[in-house]
């Protein structure tokens, strides 16, 4: 599947969550984010209602669920879901880790949920700036 | 480049040379979600870019840079690389951003568009294969 490369480089996902609840989102694709990450409403309206919660009061109770990882802003920290199902036209990745994060992004970047390395793990990803272009197979 | 593994990041060896012709040598992150690449300010400093250490936000350097990121707005010097490697291939004039990276990540420089313009990039996280193929005599149809 082919994409034009844009800057952010953004994607409309199909996301379904717990008992088939499914919500569609805009996704923006990093290609270096160790999880998929997603919004708190997001996670609540998918069946996660855990998402709502502060990730260190979480830590308290499911340590195992509050996973520490490296990104561009250092140490950060959420608490991990199980999407049942993630897609992109047809690709398609089922049980995707993802954290639920709440990201200080400024109002005009307009994404729902951010496409990390849980994700892209499923696929083979080409990016030829100088087509540009992106593909995942 | 064909075939390097990669680990938990598309991570590979770059050697830089500067403005004052001092040659350093990095382990640099691929991310094509970054306009430009990085590099720290020392870095900069050190190979001879000295605009990247100032940090007087009454009177910025003339090359200064306003960017967007996860963490909102940010300012950064914008300078010129003279020579970027890689591998077996080589690249002259490259924009980097001075800035400084969290040192938690284990990575030394970001290689962004800037540089990867250059270049098609495979990245196969099924099997953690690195693939780099240099584009700039292809020919456009």
């Amino acid at each position: 599947m082919r994409f034009a490369l844009k800057d952010p480089m953004l994607v409309t996902i199909r996301v379904e969550g717990k008992f088939g609840a499914v919500r569609e989102l805009s996704a923006v694709i990093d290609f270096n984010s160790p999880y998929c990450t997603v919004l708190s409403q997001d996670a609540i309206d998918l069946g996660y209602p855990e998402g709502g919660n502060k990730h260190n009061e979480r830590e308290r109770t499911h340590p195992e669920e509050t996973p520490r990882f490296t990104s561009m802003r250092g140490i950060d920290r959420g608490i991990q879901v199980k999407l049942h199902k993630v897609s992109v036209g047809g690709l398609v990745a089922k049980n995707v880790d993802a954290v639920v994060l709440e990201l200080e992004h400024p109002r005009h970047i307009t994404f729902d949920f951010v496409l990390g390395r849980s994700f892209l793990k499923h696929f083979k990803l080409t990016v030829d700036v100088k087509a540009r272009y992106v593909s995942l197979t | 480049m064909g075939g390097h593994p990669f680990g938990k990041f598309p991570t590979v060896f770059v050697r830089i040379r500067g403005r004052n012709s001092i040659v350093r040598e990095f382990n640099a992150l691929l991310d094509p979600g970054v306009e430009y690449c990085i590099i720290p300010k020392v870095d900069a400093y050190a190979l001879g870019y000295p605009e990247a250490a100032n940090d007087d936000p009454i009177s910025p350097a003339n090359n200064t840079l306003t960017f967007t990121s996860y963490n909102g707005y940010g300012k950064a010097a914008l300078i010129e690389m003279g020579h970027v490697e890689l591998g077996t291939l080589s690249f002259e004039k490259v924009d980097f951003l001075a800035m400084d990276i969290p040192p938690v990540t284990g990575f030394d420089v970001v290689l962004g568009r800037s540089l990867l313009q250059f270049m098609k990039v495979e990245l196969d996280y099924s099997v953690g294969q690195l693939r780099i193929e240099d584009v700039r005599k292809r020919v456009e149809a």
